[in-house]
């Protein structure tokens, strides 16, 4: 039986302290992309600018569509998500990859399957999706950005205009929904984060 | 009873200087700011619709539909402002609502306020946290742009004690599954 969306939506522990770790993903993620020339790659937010730098750098040319600000503006309407998912009208296969960040935690589970579905259609065959996202215990309760440091170490920083509500997905939910793509690589670090990286075979 | 009053050198004229005294040095204009540097305002109240081409600093604070080109000279859009064109500019700074391509060959900064929509080609990018951004980044080919990871290289700090310590404190915090 698959487990529900649970809400974080008890924050009575002291906000987790986010400390610092070296993403072993970020690297084969960007081993991948060296393999596909004149790479296109997608992040869906939040803006930052170390981040930014760092991807345009070293592919043929960075995207940058942010959804946390347009789900944060559009949240107080109905059917919220929609229009900020409309936000995302790239051409199918456009991209050799995507980046994620913890945008899921900000979704249900309904929301997260749709915009996966979504990444699936703009990835180009052997596309690469990496995606963040915490485990529950040690999500915090305010919208954090992952900066890239020097030597793939990833240290947070507050984004404190955004103001979204933050959903646990388990490992399972987290499977299921990524049945469209193969897993390359996941880990699961000491400070609560989780990273995945998948490829559109 | 208010009262104009001249300041005396108003009334002294500079040519009288220059026949008294021809040894004297040619008098300094009293705007003494270069050209190069002064920006021209386009008020909040301004709308423009159509294309810009110049030799000086540019500050958008209405409104504009049109090309902007102006190699060799800053484009900014401030803080109320609203563009739809696209830019070719040495620096810009976008602070405002902003729709279309920029093309530097400078930097390109983006602040928090800013609302923009566009693809960018420039040096360098600084972008706001906060800002919001839909478009792609092109930064210009350098020859010491960074070398993909995967590519094999022959850099000595690439077998270096110092980054292979880095790697042991990586595996060190993660679980692999």
């Amino acid at each position: 039986m698959e487990m529900p969306t649970v809400p974080v939506y008890d924050y009575s522990h002291a906000e987790p302290s986010l400390s610092a770790y070296t993403s072993m993903m970020l690297e084969l993620y960007i081993q991948n992309l060296a393999t596909l020339s004149s790479a296109h790659v997608l992040d869906m937010g939040p803006v930052c600018n170390e981040n930014i730098v760092y991807f345009a750098q070293r592919v043929r040319r960075f995207y940058v569509c942010d959804l946390f600000l347009r789900l944060n503006r559009e949240r107080s309407k109905e059917l919220g998500f929609e229009k900020a998912l409309e936000y995302l009208d790239y051409a199918p296969g456009c991209f050799e990859g995507i980046n994620l960040w913890d945008f899921i935690d900000h979704l249900k589970d309904d929301g997260i399957s749709r915009l996966v579905k979504r990444c699936h259609e703009l990835l180009v065959p052997g596309g690469m999706m990496s995606i963040t996202s915490f485990e529950k215990q040690w999500a915090p309760a305010k919208t954090h950005s992952f900066v890239i440091n020097d030597g793939n170490r990833i240290t947070f920083r507050l984004q404190d205009h955004l103001d979204l509500p933050r959903y646990y997905h388990s490992n399972r939910i987290m499977t299921t929904v990524l049945s469209e793509f193969r897993t390359v690589k996941s880990f699961i670090y000491r400070n609560g984060v989780r990273e995945f990286l998948c490829k559109n075979d | 009873m208010l009262k104009k009053s001249r300041k005396p050198e108003e009334n002294q004229s500079p040519a009288y200087d220059t026949i008294t005294k021809p040894e004297a040095p040619a008098p300094k204009p009293v705007s003494s700011a270069p050209a190069r540097t002064e920006n021209t305002i386009i008020g909040e109240n301004i709308s423009i619709e159509g294309h810009i081409r110049g030799n000086e600093h540019l500050v958008i604070e209405g409104s504009m539909k049109g090309n902007v080109q102006m190699e060799g000279h800053d484009f900014r859009v401030g803080s109320k402002g609203r563009v739809e064109g696209e830019i070719k500019a040495q620096n810009v700074k976008i602070s405002g609502q902003m729709i279309g391509n920029i093309m530097t060959n400078g930097k390109v900064e983006i602040t928090k306020e800013a609302d923009f929509m566009g693809d960018i080609r420039a040096k360098g990018i600084s972008i706001e946290d906060g800002a919001y951004f839909k478009g792609s980044i092109e930064l210009a080919q350098e020859p010491h742009r960074k070398t993909m990871p995967g590519a094999k290289s022959t850099h000595p700090a690439a077998a270096s004690p110092v980054n292979a310590g880095k790697t042991e404190t990586a595996k060190k915090d993660v679980k692999e599954n």
